[in-house]
């Protein structure tokens, strides 16, 4: 068809199909990661697909709820209850998406129970024995350990919102479109949410003494 | 005396600090796991659901609003009066209402004007 002499309205109608087909991703398999295998596992009753998923996980989580909430006690509390909801949902567990990406909302979704529940009955001041927990590897200046308290403390005035996107990419190592997606944001936002998040962070760091 | 304002921490220094993470586990926190292990162990995940959770919640919410709905309409009608005996003006009533009743398309417009235009024949003269 010729279609030099037909006005762009009607271009687009041509090949609409087309374009449509364009636009829409396939929709991306993730059920032979790793992950997803042992979801099938825990949904089938087998036990070793729970323990291969706390192997991997515990850590990680560990490191993200302590940094969101400042306290080792309730990061452990919060890490297990994750483990508790993926044994949970194991059944109707569907690999459509990394499984960071799922673990890391069913997380946030802890945290933010969490944090809702210390608003209603604040807790006490978290006390500072908990960064022998914290690695210390060959650090030849002490900067970082001086830093370190006046660093968690900042991060836990941060909003959540701020510090949980700062923690999936920087700490959890995330990829930008399955921390995005995890926090049910544009690729676009997250990127200028980690921004002003790094902004927002240095300022708290240096005003408080 | 006021204290030094501390010294701007480096972008480097903020990757190196967020990028930390625990090193191992306590004790603790595995004994507690191999306990936690063992109560999932006695409440098997459960079986795929028919409908995923949204979807049954919208259900049930589909079907309490329309019962809710059901009810507000049949609780709104008045209560149905019980027969009472009537007094005799009022049946003597009510029976002219039963035989002139019929009469009533009578009083319709159309029928009323068919009414005065018929011939006036067999009518008394005057």
């Amino acid at each position: 068809m010729n279609t030099a002499l037909l006005p762009p309205i009607l271009l687009l109608l041509a090949d609409w199909p087309d374009r449509r087909s364009e636009s829409v991703a396939p929709a991306a398999d993730f059920a032979g990661d790793e992950e997803a295998i042992w979801m099938a596992r825990v949904a089938a009753g087998d036990e070793s697909g729970l323990q291969h998923l706390y192997d991997r996980w515990k850590r990680p989580l560990l490191s993200f709820f302590y940094r969101s909430l400042g306290s080792h006690a309730d990061a452990e509390d919060l890490a297990l209850e994750v483990f508790v909801r993926l044994h949970r949902s194991a059944a109707d567990y569907r690999p459509t998406a990394k499984f960071s990406t799922f673990l890391f909302h069913v997380a946030q979704n802890l945290l933010r129970n969490e944090l809702r529940r210390r608003r209603r009955k604040p807790a006490d001041a978290v006390p500072p024995e908990l960064f022998e927990e914290l690695p210390r590897e060959n650090e030849p200046d002490r900067r970082l350990a001086e830093l370190e308290e006046v660093f968690q403390q900042a991060l836990t005035r941060l909003p959540e919102k701020h510090r949980t996107a700062l923690l999936l990419i920087l700490q959890q190592q995330l990829d930008y479109p399955a921390a995005a997606a995890a926090m049910r944001l544009t690729e676009n936002a997250l990127r200028v949410l980690v921004h002003r998040a790094r902004q927002l962070l240095k300022t708290e760091m240096e005003a408080r003494p | 005396m006021t204290p030094a304002p501390r010294p701007t921490p480096s972008d480097d220094d903020l990757d190196r600090l967020l990028a930390r993470r625990y090193r191992d586990t306590s004790p603790g926190f595995e004994a507690r796991w191999v306990e936690l292990k063992r109560e999932l162990r006695q409440t098997p995940p459960a079986c795929g659901r028919l409908l995923p959770a949204w979807r049954l919640t919208g259900w049930l919410g589909a079907l309490g609003a329309a019962a809710a709905i059901t009810f507000m309409i049949f609780s709104a009608r008045p209560p149905a009066t019980a027969p009472r005996d009537l007094s005799p003006q009022l049946t003597e009533l009510l029976a002219m209402d039963a035989v002139l009743g019929r009469a009533l398309p009578l009083l319709d417009e159309e029928n009323r004007s068919a009414l005065l235009h018929l011939p006036a024949a067999g009518q008394p003269n005057h």
